[in-house]
Order: C-alpha cells, then structure tokens, then sequence
C-alpha cells in the first residue's frame, strides 16, 4: 500500500520534477552511449564506426525515451499537458469556431452560475441565526386565513410548552423620533422578552429587555446598529441616554450588532429601527380576538420537529375546548409551528425552480450546439487524426486527447461564463426585486466559481464525449487518404439527433417565457379597481402626545386635504389606514342586524379600511350602488360604512345591501354602522388576486377595538394632474404648516408602488424570456450548421443532378426538406414537452392557462420561421454550385 | 564479432536485473556488461529494453538509484536493490526454478 502511494507521489512530484527526470535520462543515456563506443573502440572498431554501432545496438533513441516516461507512469501526465497545449494551439488556429463555440458555452455556463448563485445564497445557504434549523414559527390558522397571527392570549397559552427552549412574539409599528435631528420616521418592532434568547442574538452594547420590563412594557429600547450610527453617531455612550419616540422620553439600553433582521426582514434591505418591549403580561384580560402577533420558538434540545408541531396542535385544539365563544366550530381554528427555514424560503420556491428548470434547458441547447461544432470540426480533422493513428496513437490515447480538447473548451467558457455570471447577478440586484429573501447576499462567492467549473467539466466531458469516441473509431487508412469515412452519415444522424434536441428545448423554453410574458402583461393590465397613475402617496403616523382626542386625529387629517386642495394641480387628496399593495390589511368580524350567528358558524368578516372621503373620490373607486362616504359622516352622526361589491354578494346575496345595518365585532367604532353604498372590489395584496370581502369605514368614526383610539397611522394619497413626483415639496410643506415636527415616511407615487408589486413578475419574465432568447438564437445556429453540413456533404451529388438538368429549386427543395423534417420533428417534441412541463408553473400564471393555444403556436411558429430560414440560407448555397466544379471537387 | 544475441523474455530481463545487482551496484551499462559477462556473452540485453526495465522496477519500489561516480570514474546513476527487491528476487527465482523444472520434465518426457 505504500509503495502504491509512495508510486502516485512520484508521479505527481513528475509535474514539478519532469524536466529535470528528462535531462537525467538524457545523461544516462549519453553515458551508456559512451560507454559503448568506448568498448567498441578497445575492440578494434574505429570510432566512427563505433558511434553508429553504439547507436544501433541502443535501438531508437525516440522509442527508448517514449518508452521510459511510459514505465515511469509519467506518461499521463505529460501527455495530459501535452494534450492541453495541443488543444489551446488548435483553438488559436480555429478562431471562428473558437469563437462561436466559447461565446455558446459562455452564455449557458454563465447563465447557469448566476441562476446557481441566486439558488444559492436565497434557498441554500442557513438563516443567519445560531442552529436555525431548531427554530419554528408558531401561528393560527384558520377557514379562509391558512396563515393567521397569534392574539396576546393565545402566545401566553403557547408561551409556556415544555417542547420549546424559548418562544418570542412580535409585532410591527412606527413612531416619530424627535430630537438630535431632524423629525423621522422609524419602523419599531415590539418584542416579547423570549425574541433575541431564541434568536439565539445578544446585543452588542448593553442588554436586552428585562422580564420585568417586558411585563411592565416599561419605556425602553433597543437601537438597531444601522439607526445607532445613523442618527446617533455611532457614539460609545449611547446607554442609558433618553430617546423621545412619539413625545415620551425612553431610555436606551442596549445597541444590537450590525447585520441582525427578524426573519421577517430577511428579503428587505433594512432591519426594523427599534425594538421596544411588547408589554404583554399574562392577565384574565387579554383579548383572545386580535391576531396581530408574529412568533417565534426554539425547539428544545432532543425534541423533533414535528414532535414540537404536535404538541402546538395539542394547544390550539385545548384552546378551542376552553373558550368556544372565540373559536366558533366553523371557524376551524388551529395552531401549527412549521420550520422557519421553511417558511422564510418557501415562498420563494416555485420560481426558483422554474428558473433552474429553464437555464438546465438553455444549457442543453448550448451543449447540443458545441458538440455539433465539435462533430463538424472532426470532419476537418480526419487527416491529421488518421496520421496520429497511423504513429501508433492508441484509441484511448485519441479519445483522451479530444476529451482534452472539450474540457478545455468547457474551462474557456466558464470562465468567460463567470463574466457573463456576475453581470447577470449584478444587473439582478441593481432590480431588487422584493419578497425574494436574501437576495441581497447573491454574489460571486468560491461556491459559485466551484460549481462554474465543475459545470465546465461536466458539459465538457458531455459534449466532448461522443464526438471524441466516433472520432477515434474512424478507420485510419480512409483518414489519412482524406476521404469521407463511412462515419459520415452516423455522424449525419447524430447531428441531425441534436438539432432535434435544441428545437424541442428551445420551443419548451419559447412556450414558458411567452405564458409568462402574458401573465405579465395581464397584471400590469389589470385594473385594480383604483386609479393607479397621478397619485402621490405618504405615510403619516400621529403620536397620541400631541394629538390625544379623536378629534385632533380627524381634525389634523381634514386640514391637510384642505390644504392639499388648494395646490396647484390637484384634484383630490384623502387619507386611508392601510394603501393597496403597499401595506396588508386585516379583517374584522361584525354582527348582522337581525341576523344571529348560529352555534359554530363563523361569523361575517370583511378587510376594513379607515378611510376619509377625498380617498375614495382620489383613487376613484367606482360606485355601485347608494352613495361614497362624505363630509356628512362626521363623528357625531350615525354610523356609516361602504362594502364592496363582495362583501354584498356574500351577506346579501339578494336585494340591495344599502340600507342593511350591522354591529362591528370586537366593539370596534362606530359600532352600529348603516351600508350607505356598495362600490367595485379593489385589488389590495397583489394584483390580480382573488377580491376579498371589504369595507370602508369613516375615518372620523372609526375606533379601534378594545382601546377605543382613532386610526393615527394612515396612508395619504393626493391626487394630481400634473407629475405626482413633482408634488413631493407641496405635500411636505402642507404638513410642515400643520405641523413642523411631523415626519412624513416613504412618499412615493402609486405608479412606483405598482411597479414593485409587478416586480416578480416581470423578473420572471425578462429571464425566461432572455433565455429563451438565447435559445432561440443558438437553435437557429444549430439549423444552420447541420444544414450546411448536409449541403457540403452532397456538393458532388448536386453537382451532378443540376448537370443532369434538374433545376436549382429542385436541389433547393431537396436540402430543406431534411432540416424541416428536423425542425418539425423538433416542434413536435417540443410542443408535447411544453404541454407537461408548463403545468408545473400554473399557480405562476395569471390570465393565461399553461397549455395556452395562443402561446403554444406562436412560439411554434416562430421557431418555425427562424429554423425554416436557418435551414434555406444555407441551402439556396447548394443551388448555386456550379455542376462542373463540384464534380471536380476532392474526394 | 559478436556473439548471436538472444532476445530475452521481459520477465527474465527482470529477474536477471535483480541477481545482478544484489551483489553489487551498478549503473545500466554495467548491468548490461554484468549480464554479458555471467553469460559468457551468450545473452545480450536488448538495451532498448533495458532502461524501460530498470525504470520500472524502481517504479516498483524494487530498486533504488542514486547519483554516484561509476567504475570508470564518470558521474552516473546507480541501482541497487531494496529489501523489498531482495524479497522479489528470490520469489522470482524460485518461480524460474520451478518453471525451468517443468519445462525440462516436458522436454525429457517426463
């Protein structure tokens, strides 16, 4: 064993050692020379004739020096260097074909690594807390909501199992910050004690929350390292100094370290600004009703997952048991607690998938097309490989020589393809596109260049295998005359097998981006059931210092609509709690007028927004039945609500919903509410989803239930004739006159909000669509080859018929006809292929069904166009032979 | 003037590589001399098939070579045997015995 280790060792040393082994061979050999003469001479032979028979008897001096390195086993590895500087010289000689070829492997290896870059660093890589596998998100779900929120009661329920180390809830906020600065909005997150222990994260500077403080919801806080530096400096001395959010002063006690997100903020650019304690202490008196909470658990040591599921399935079912009133039979309330890799990298998942899918199928394309051009270039070389045959090349040797060749082909490529790769991923982040987690870490990291190599092999060895084994079989005699071995029309059939292939792709390929390309535009086109262009939108969140009545509350956002009327330009202005696509919305129950909920029924729930008359007329939300709310919904006038067009089908599916009266559930304000008016349904989560129960309540009426307080954080939306952007400085004066220390957050104007809610969409889109693209082109390419191929193969055969008399379009027709039968046999395959794989993108699709007709034909008939012209190029070539020419043509 | 060489089968190359140089060191040209010179100039060794040999066998870990001054005086690389080298030879020649043996049974007719 260790002679054999001892034996690959010196092989290997070879590399570095192998031109000093040469030069002792070379010496040893002189010697023995001379040695030989020298004894020849002492016999009497003179000392010419002694060199040469000194010569002889040593027997080839060539030979003896092939033969040691062979017995040395250093053979393979200087061959292996040989072959390598063999290839790269045939390459420079073969500049078209090097260029075409690398420009091929380029496209598909560097499209394949910036794909295996995203999968990576999105699905791959481990979430960034300590042992993420044990972490668990724990929710509710129930009829019609599959993923809910936990309310204040149910996370104390939960708080306590035995199967979890630690369990943190949190929910999300804003608050203005003032003082050291300019007034600012920050994005707060209220966490429970039990968040940073399962995150397994300590601060970087002090401490976190105390259990006490978290019962008491004591005023202190915990800065994110991005806020610390920005606003505070960076500044060492940052603990136990008072902040003032929303008025109040709230000491500092701890800095977190830089990079820390919840998971939630894991696609985002930016972690949460603040955290502050959530305040939840367990108490008779917590509402079981609100589902607000977001959880988090750490499964303790030793216990499965799915154990852990269990057991929170255990808990909900008890819940329901203990407190019928809250969790009606209908209602089919339920706990879960799945992974939380799961649930942040879930999501992402179907388009990931189609995206390998279609660059594994580009790929392809690309390899079919160099081994093609490998094949034709085998052609060229049946001389120079028959002559390496005829000097006693092995077979394997010939192989192994080609195989070389291809895989430094592949290596070419892929380094250009890594070039090609981190554009890709660059252009793709300069995108954001949202809700991708972690998109933000792609980059060109060693894993990415490990697998463009080992990729680089891989189509090396796959493209490069078959041509370099029909090479070698090729009879040596027929290389060296030159003449066309009868591999020729193998070779034909493999090529022909090929092109087939690319078309088939290519059409799977075409098919996929056009049903994206039209899910697209269907979304884009979609109405939502709001005006979406001229509107420029903020966000404002009153703090209950300094507007501590209802009255304030409406007053403030009255005033500012009044103002904004009167700029130039604008139509309208209105205020609404959450905007569409911009903001999720949630759902309150109410009670029918006349209309009992039955034992275990669910009772009716609708979306709820807090809206301001201007809204409504702003965003142009079209009326169908009664009236918009108006200025006449003040706060001391009855209740009134507006409900969309789904809501009425849904509750009163006969008649007119106007008039019908209910109770707002949780004791939420006005309380008792008339339908005034019916309206459109609105796209809120995303374009083109499925409408949703809705209604429209008067901002000035509206409390919130339980502590009974006015919406203070809305979204304004003004709407203008002229460029919404160009409002921006009105808006914020408008609110400056009313209030200099009021923040005003994340103005943008609707078209950029819808935009970003485009943004998947349309990525998915533009890639499949570049790819296919690309396919397209190096199909074309295929076309074309294969067909020239044919038509230099028959030159002679064509020759003669047209000396015979046939005419050009007949030799025409002829050539074509063979690649159509490629393209449609091609087509065929391609159309049977898109008709099963297309299904696995359905849930992508909007507008379009996954066999779309329309889609299917017009990606056929493309390839269609494009094959049938790569195929007639080359052709009318054929007709224009002149017969005598090519009779004469070399064998 | 020389005597008819015989061509040596490679494996008998080997083994008389190996006899020859347990006794002493010796560079390739001397192993060839060696080899002349024990056989009363019967065997001549096929020098295109020698150093191949030689080689080999030290790729084996049978021999080991090393730089030295040869017995005319010139710098030159000499061989000898290894543990393991005289462990080989004398498998080898007690494979040759029997198999000489056999042959001369077969010969004689039996």
């Amino acid at each position: 064993m260790t002679t054999w280790i001892r034996k690959q060792v010196r092989r290997l040393a070879t590399l570095f050692t192998g031109a000093r082994a040469q030069r002792e061979v070379e010496e040893e050999m002189r010697l023995h020379l001379e040695l030989e003469r020298e004894q020849l001479i002492r016999g009497g032979w003179s000392p010419e004739e002694a060199r040469q028979e000194a010569l002889r008897r040593f027997g080839g001096v060539d030979r003896h020096r092939e033969a040691v390195r062979e017995a040395q086993g250093v053979a393979g590895v200087q061959n292996l260097f040989c072959d390598l500087r063999y290839a790269l010289r045939g390459l420079v000689r073969n500049p078209g074909f090097a260029a075409v070829a690398l420009v091929t492997l380029a496209l598909g290896i560097g499209a394949s690594t910036a794909i295996f870059s995203v999968v990576e660093a999105v699905l791959l890589r481990p979430l960034p807390y300590p042992e993420p596998d044990r972490l668990v998100r724990v929710h509710p779900a129930w009829e019609g909501s599959p993923n809910a929120r936990l309310s204040p009661a149910e996370y104390i329920d939960l708080r306590s199992l035995e199967v979890f180390e630690s369990l943190g809830a949190y929910a999300f906020g804003t608050a203005n910050v003032t003082g050291d600065g300019e007034p600012e909005r920050l994005e707060v997150a209220f966490v429970s004690g039990g968040v940073l222990p399962t995150l397994r994260v300590s601060p970087a500077l002090g401490r976190g929350f105390t259990a006490e403080e978290e019962e008491t919801g004591a005023r202190v806080l915990v800065l994110s390292h991005g806020l610390w530096q920005r606003r505070f400096g960076g500044r060492a001395g940052i603990l136990g100094t008072r902040v003032h959010l929303n008025g109040g002063a709230w000491e500092v006690v701890g800095v977190l370290p830089q990079g820390f997100v919840l998971p939630e903020d894991l696609g985002s650019a930016e972690a949460k600004d603040a955290y502050v304690p959530l305040g939840i202490s367990p108490s008779d008196e917590l509402p079981r009703g609100s589902h607000f909470l977001y959880a988090l658990a750490r499964v303790r040591p030793g216990v499965s997952l799915d154990d852990a599921d269990a057991a929170v399935a255990r808990a909900g079912e008890r819940m329901v048991r203990d407190h019928p009133d809250d969790y009606p039979a209908d209602m089919g309330f339920h706990t879960l607690a799945p992974s939380l890799r799961e649930e942040v990298l879930g999501p992402a998942r179907p388009a990931l998938r189609l995206l390998v899918g279609a660059v594994a199928f580009l790929l392809l394309i690309a390899c079919a097309n160099v081994a093609n051009l490998l094949l034709a270039r085998a052609e060229g070389r049946e001389r120079e490989l028959g002559l390496r045959r005829a000097l006693g090349a092995g077979r394997r040797r010939i192989v192994r020589q080609l195989l070389v060749e291809s895989v430094t082909l592949g290596l070419l490529g892929a380094a250009l393809g890594t070039a090609v790769a981190w554009l890709a991923t660059q252009g793709l982040l300069a995108l954001q596109p949202p809700e991708v987690p972690r998109l933000g870490d792609v980059g060109l990291n060693p894993s990415a260049l490990a697998f463009a190599g080992g990729l680089a092999f891989l189509t090396g060895i796959a493209f490069g295998l078959v041509p370099a084994i029909r090479a070698s079989q090729d009879d040596a005699v027929q290389g060296l005359r030159g003449g066309r071995a009868s591999g020729g029309r193998r070779r034909g059939r493999l090529r022909r097998g090929l092109v087939v292939t690319q078309v088939a792709a290519a059409v799977v390929l075409l098919a996929g981006a056009g049903l994206l390309g039209r899910t697209f535009m269907q979304l884009a086109g979609s109405d939502p059931g709001y005006r979406t262009a001229g509107l420029l939108t903020a966000e404002i969140t009153l703090p209950s210092s300094r507007y501590p009545d209802a009255t304030d509350v409406s007053t403030f956002f009255e005033s500012l609509a009044e103002r904004l009327r009167r700029s130039p330009g604008v139509m309208d202005a209105g205020a609404v709690s959450n905007l569409p696509l911009a903001s999720s919305i949630g759902d309150l129950n109410f009670h029918i007028e006349g209309r009992p909920v039955a034992e275990g029924d669910v009772s009716p729930r609708a979306d709820w927004q807090a809206v301001t008359p201007g809204y409504l007329r702003a965003m142009e939300i079209d009326l169908f039945q009664g009236r918009l709310l108006d200025e006449r919904d003040r706060a001391d006038a009855p209740g009134a609500v507006l409900v969309s067009r789904t809501t009425a089908e849904r509750y009163w599916p006969e008649g007119s919903a106007v008039g019908e009266r209910f109770t707002l559930g949780g004791g939420a304000g006005p309380g008792l509410v008339t339908v005034v008016g019916v309206v459109e349904d609105v796209a809120h989560a995303e374009l083109g989803a499925a409408a949703s129960a809705q209604m429209y309540i008067p901002h000035a009426q509206f409390r919130f239930w339980g502590s009974g307080a006015p919406a203070r954080a809305m979204d304004l939306v003004v709407w203008t004739e002229g460029a919404p952007a160009d409002l921006t400085r009105a808006l914020r004066a408008a609110v400056a006159e009313l209030d200099p220390a009021l923040p005003v957050a994340s103005v943008q104007t609707m078209e950029t909000i819808v935009a970003a809610s485009l943004a998947q969409p349309r990525l998915l889109a533009s890639l499949v669509g570049t790819f296919a693209l690309i396919a397209l082109v190096l199909s074309a390419v295929g076309v074309y080859g294969v067909t020239a191929y044919v038509v230099g193969q028959r030159t002679r055969e064509f020759g003669i018929q047209m000396a015979l008399g046939a005419e050009g379009t007949r030799v025409l027709r002829m050539v074509v006809q063979e690649s159509v039968w490629m393209i449609v046999i091609g087509l065929v395959l391609g159309l049977g292929g898109s008709l099963v794989l297309t299904r696995g993108v359905r849930d992508m699709l909007y507008g379009v069904v996954p066999t779309d007709p329309v889609t299917l034909t017009a990606a056929s008939v493309l390839l269609g166009a494009i094959g049938l012209l790569a195929a007639v190029l080359p052709a009318r070539r054929a007709t224009r032979v002149d017969p005598a020419s090519s009779l004469r043509a070399e064998s | 003037m020389a005597k008819p060489a015989v061509d040596l089968l490679q494996g008998s190359l080997d083994l008389m590589i190996l006899a020859v140089l347990e006794k002493e060191e010796l560079h390739g040209w001397g192993v060839s001399k060696r080899i002349r010179e024990l056989s009363e100039e019967v065997l001549h060794v096929n020098q295109g098939s020698l150093y191949p040999a030689l080689y080999r066998l030290q790729d084996q870990g049978v021999l080991r070579s090393r730089w030295g001054v040869s017995p005319e005086g010139r710098r030159a690389k000499l061989y000898r045997l290894t543990e393991g080298g005289v462990e080989r030879l004398r498998e080898e020649q007690t494979t040759w015995r029997l198999f000489t043996g056999a042959v001369d049974l077969v010969l004689t007719g039996g």
